[in-house]
């Protein structure tokens, strides 16, 4: 094999040597032949006659031996290339309109694939990532409590304690929150420099280990690091901090490793630096820039301790397989310890229902070579809608090209009969055709690569919604480029076959006659169905593009326009965080009033309030609660949301009051604690009476002691246009104690635009307190907005592909009527000779492109339809079967379609006759 | 020119070549005679068929070549049987043998 491919190579670079050397053994031979024939007794010239006839043609076998190897195909391939580039150049107003669409659909496909290859494909960049499996999916995030039967992925500190230290089911185990934490960062602790925000992960001290990740520099976080056994003991203060961080925050300073940072006001030693390609194992908007050890939580989250062997469910959990271990076996161990460890938290009474609910629970070990994003499984979905709508785009700028290829062919009958009748086979023109499609589909493909290039850095700001940094790039991979690859043979495939097929299949007779049409006239019913059927095949993708895009499109409209149960014009949110300034729970109230009052007194402001979680936004505050302090059964859902507000909220973001009193200044710390609570809450827990004058109590210890309802408020929806409203209950922030005191946003609703009284509010706050940070700052508006992003990004980037389609099936479709019209041009002249009038000419054509437009508007329905069912699940508040869109739909592609024909229509009522008759 | 030189049976030509050289090395014509002769004139190998042939073995590494003065002092391309011709010509002289036997069984059955 190899020696096989060496001499080809040689011979193909050393072309004229080895002719030469075939030549001189030929001459040998003819040589050789002779002498024996005189030795014989032939006279010189008889022998040479006799020695030539068995050769015959010299130049003949000197081919044949030449093309006795595989670099002779090589050859005419290379050949074919250079010919088929020479075709292409020919007619380049064709060929650019043929490279730009094709541009335009590769380069969709390349844009939607990089980032599914970057989001749904790419494994951790980790030693082995295939042997790493996950402890559940990780959707779940944050700190719970939950009994529920079914499967687990989030879980207390204490189980990982448990189980942590087995080596026989894995090779390793760690754990890490389920969450990031932003804290604040000073470069020297004890100097009072800047301090900087920055993204930390709390994750024990197996996790670099069982991930397999060495650092760039220094060392990683080891078990030693959160060997501490309780709370209280604490763990090292050291970090781990990322590539990007130690480049950006740090300087690149070379002997970061033993250096000090002050981290929430702690001093934490920096042991080490990750490599650059290293972003944890939470691939979302915005990347990590420190690990911390997970038993620091308490001083960087400035939060009570989450470890206590009672605590809340907290982290995520990822180990590495051990080779001899089977998953389902490692499965069923794990869930036998989980459920075990839940028996034993409960102690001796455990109560029936509760053992029944404890062996329901199980851990499913997942592949977790990918690592955990929820960015991910946000948009798995659209991406893949997103990815079957560029495929169609590619398939129609397929059938254009196919049709241009067609109509090339067609003109060039009369060559390839010609090259027929010198010899040449009629493989090896079907091979010359597919030759060029190729050219132009990696011509294509690599403009498209570079549109991609730009286009996937739109997506994923998009889709980091602008964050500074991400684990999200844009630069293709190998499998990128391989995709983009196979998708440019594919479609030279695609376009190419029924031309090559075509053109080899010309017939011999009659087109080298030179009294045929010269552009291709000869065509048959056949030859001439082949782009009608094309056109009708882009006509009934177009629509169901356009149908799937304008359904998107409304459902986009829809949540936007839904009533969120509040006013949300001019509004600002304004996030700091006390904690970052050092505030103790026992001043805050007295910093919440004068925040309040310094606010309430700007102009353009209108009013002001404080809150624990912002409005409209995903992952508020959940605990089961009790009615009028009697145990609920646990078969009733008593599952309730909560937030902390302080007096003006509701006011302010324009919540109407249906009964009641809204929350007061009045209810003070050593006020009756008051809540307020919306109409669903009312309705489900006291259907049969008034809500108001009953109190509840709360599961969660945080807000411990009797709460009295005392207003009942409109529901408003808080993490989706689309959801159905929860119970809720509005505590006043006042009343409550400890960490559930802090309350971080800040809402201000404005005269005029929310967006100007910004630096103002700014100032005010740095007068108040020149340590609070401003961590975010948005209008309301955009808060909404950015609940639906997932949906604006399929419903707008449906739009434009969908756009993208009907330009292309416009185009194809002009194309083919010019061309129709071309090759008529003879009898279009004959017609108005013999006086038929423009109108009726305007008809005959534009009748045409009418049949075909009916055909595929005609299959296109039912083809919609059945598309739409199946992205059902992403649309609101439309039905999938809409007949409005439907229709829309068909007018837009009937009404683009008739102007795409109408230029070659109105073409063909300016012709001269007197040149059309005389045009051969 | 007799017809039956060009009937030489389809996929032979390689193993005769073969056989031709397994006695000692030789140039093209000389191979072709040599069949002519061993054939006794039955099977003629024109140089259409038996170069690309040599080439093809050339490639294949079932024969060596090199250029050497012939008897009458002519430069003449001179084929040697390798090791792994010699292994080649058993193996095609087995599957020969095996498929005459079998033509012969079903001719006579």
């Amino acid at each position: 094999m190899f020696r096989t491919i060496m001499s080809g190579m040689k011979s193909l670079f050393r072309r004229d040597e080895r002719n030469a050397e075939i030549e001189a053994e030929v001459r040998s031979f003819f040589e050789s032949a002779v002498e024996h024939k005189i030795r014989q007794g032939m006279s010189r010239a008889d022998a040479e006659r006799g020695a030539r006839a068995e050769i015959a043609s010299a130049e003949m076998v000197r081919h044949k031996v030449w093309a006795s190897g595989w670099e002779s195909v090589a050859e005419s391939l290379w050949k074919d290339a250079r010919y088929s580039v020479r075709q292409v150049l020919r007619s380049p107003g064709l060929s650019i309109v043929a490279v730009l669409s094709l541009a335009l659909g590769i380069g969709a496909n390349t844009a939607i694939f990089t980032v599914i290859d970057d989001l749904l494909l790419k494994q951790l960049p980790v030693h082995d990532p295939q042997m790493l499996v996950s402890f559940g999916d990780g959707s779940d995030s944050g700190t719970m409590v939950s009994s529920s039967p079914g499967p687990y992925d989030i879980f207390p500190y204490d189980f990982y304690r448990r189980i942590g230290g087995n080596h026989d089911q894995f090779e390793g185990i760690c754990a890490f929150a389920s969450f990031t934490t932003t804290v604040s960062v000073r470069a020297e602790s004890g100097t009072g420099g800047p301090a900087t925000q920055a993204m930390s992960h709390l994750v024990s001290g197996t996790f670099f280990n069982v991930l397999g990740a060495p650092p760039l520099m220094g060392r990683t976080l080891n078990a030693g690091d959160t060997a501490g056994d309780t709370a209280t003991e604490g763990g090292n203060a050291v970090a781990v901090i990322s590539h990007r961080y130690w480049r950006e925050n740090l300087s690149a300073d070379p002997g970061v490793i033993g250096r000090s940072i002050a981290i929430n006001g702690r001093s934490f030693m920096v042991v080490g630096v990750m490599p650059a390609t290293f972003y944890g194992v939470e691939l979302n908007e915005q990347s990590t820039d420190m690990w911390l050890p997970i038993t620091m939580q308490h001083e960087v989250m400035m939060q009570p301790s989450l470890l206590k062997p009672d605590g809340l469910s907290w982290i995520h959990m990822m180990a590495r397989r051990n080779s001899s271990v089977s998953v389902e076996h490692a499965q069923s161990w794990v869930t036998v310890e989980f459920q075990r460890f839940l028996t034993q938290r409960e102690g001796a009474q455990i109560s029936e229902l509760r053992r029944k609910q404890i062996s329901g629970t199980f851990i499913p070990l997942l592949p977790g070579g990918a690592g955990l994003s929820y960015v991910r499984s946000q948009y798995q979905a659209p991406l893949t809608v997103l990815m079957v709508m560029v495929g169609l785009v590619l398939l129609i700028a397929c059938a254009n090209l196919a049709n241009l290829l067609l109509a090339k062919a067609a003109s060039r009958e009369r060559e390839f009969c010609a090259r027929l009748a010198l010899g040449s086979s009629r493989g090896r023109i079907a091979r010359q055709i597919l030759t060029e499609a190729l050219v132009l589909a990696l011509t294509g493909g690599a403009l498209g690569l570079g549109l991609a290039f730009w286009a996937t850095r739109v997506l994923i700001n998009f889709i980091d919604r602008g964050a500074a940094r991400t684990a999200l790039s844009a630069t293709p991979d190998t499998r990128v480029l391989l995709f983009t690859f196979a998708t440019c043979v594919l479609t030279a495939a695609l376009f190419g076959i029924a031309p090559a097929l075509r053109s080899s299949r010309t017939k011999m007779a009659g087109a080298l006659n030179a009294n045929m049409r010269n552009s291709g006239g000869t065509g048959t019913r056949s030859n001439r169905l082949l782009p009608k059927a094309l056109i009708v095949t882009q006509v009934t993708l177009s629509l169901v593009l356009l149908t799937v895009a304008g359904l998107l499109l409304r459902t986009l409209e829809n949540l936007q326009t839904q009533d969120m149960g509040m006013n949300r014009s001019n509004v600002l949110l304004v996030k700091t965080n006390p904690k970052f300034a050092g505030y103790q729970p026992e001043r805050l109230n007295a910093l919440y009033d004068r925040i309040l009052s310094r606010i309430d007194a700007l102009p353009g402001v209108r009013s002001v309030s404080l809150s624990g979680a912002a409005p409209l936004s995903r992952g508020n505050w959940d605990s089961p609660i009790d009615l009028d302090g009697r145990p609920t059964p646990p078969t009733e859902d008593i599952g309730t949301r909560l937030n902390r507000v302080t007096a003006g909220y509701f006011e302010t973001m324009g919540i109407p009051l249906l009964r009641g009193r809204a929350i007061q200044s009045q209810d003070h710390a050593d006020g009756v604690k008051s809540a307020v609570v919306n109409k669903t809450f009312a309705d489900r827990f006291f259907s049969h009476g008034d809500a108001i004058g009953h109190s509840f109590t709360i599961a969660d210890p945080g807000a411990a002691g009797v709460w009295h309802i005392v207003g009942i408020v409109r529901d408003s929806k808080h993490n989706s246009p689309a959801e159905k409203p929860d119970p809720f209950a509005y505590l006043a922030v006042p009343q409550l104690t400890g960490d559930d005191q802090y309350a971080y946003w800040l809402e201000i609703r404005s005269v005029g635009d929310p967006e100007k009284i910004t630096g103002q509010v700014r100032a005010a706050l740095a007068e108040i307190d020149p340590n609070l940070p401003i961590l975010e700052s948005h209008t309301i508006e955009e808060q909404a907005d950015s609940l639906i992003d997932q949906q604006r990004f399929v419903s707008k980037l449906a739009g434009v592909f969908a756009a993208l389609a009907l330009t292309l099936a416009c185009i194809g479709l002009y194309g083919v009527m010019t061309y129709n019209v071309v090759r008529r041009t003879n009898e279009l002249g004959v017609r108005m000779a013999l006086g038929a009038p423009k109108s009726g000419l305007l008809w005959m054509v534009l009748r045409e492109s009418l049949v075909l437009l009916a055909i595929g508007v005609a299959v296109g329905i039912p083809v919609s339809l059945a598309a739409t069912r199946a992205i059902k699940a992403g649309l609101f508040g439309v039905d999938p079967a809409d007949p409005f869109t439907l229709i829309a739909a068909v007018v837009v592609l009937s009404a683009a379609l008739l102007m795409g024909s109408y230029i070659p229509a109105r073409r063909a009522t300016k012709i001269n006759p007197m040149v059309a008759l005389r045009c051969e | 020119m007799t017809d039956t030189s060009r009937d030489l049976v389809q996929g032979t030509l390689e193993m005769l070549v073969l056989k031709t050289l397994a006695l000692e090395s030789m140039h093209g014509y000389g191979i072709a005679l040599r069949i002519e002769q061993v054939s006794a004139g039955v099977f003629r190998v024109n140089p259409g068929s038996l170069l690309p042939a040599l080439s093809r073995m050339e490639r294949a590494g079932h024969v060596k070549a090199e250029w050497r003065t012939s008897e009458n002092n002519r430069r003449a391309k001179y084929y040697l049987l390798t090791a792994r011709g010699r292994k080649a010509l058993e193996e095609e002289r087995r599957q020969w043998g095996r498929q005459t036997e079998a033509i012969g069984r079903i001719l006579e059955a």
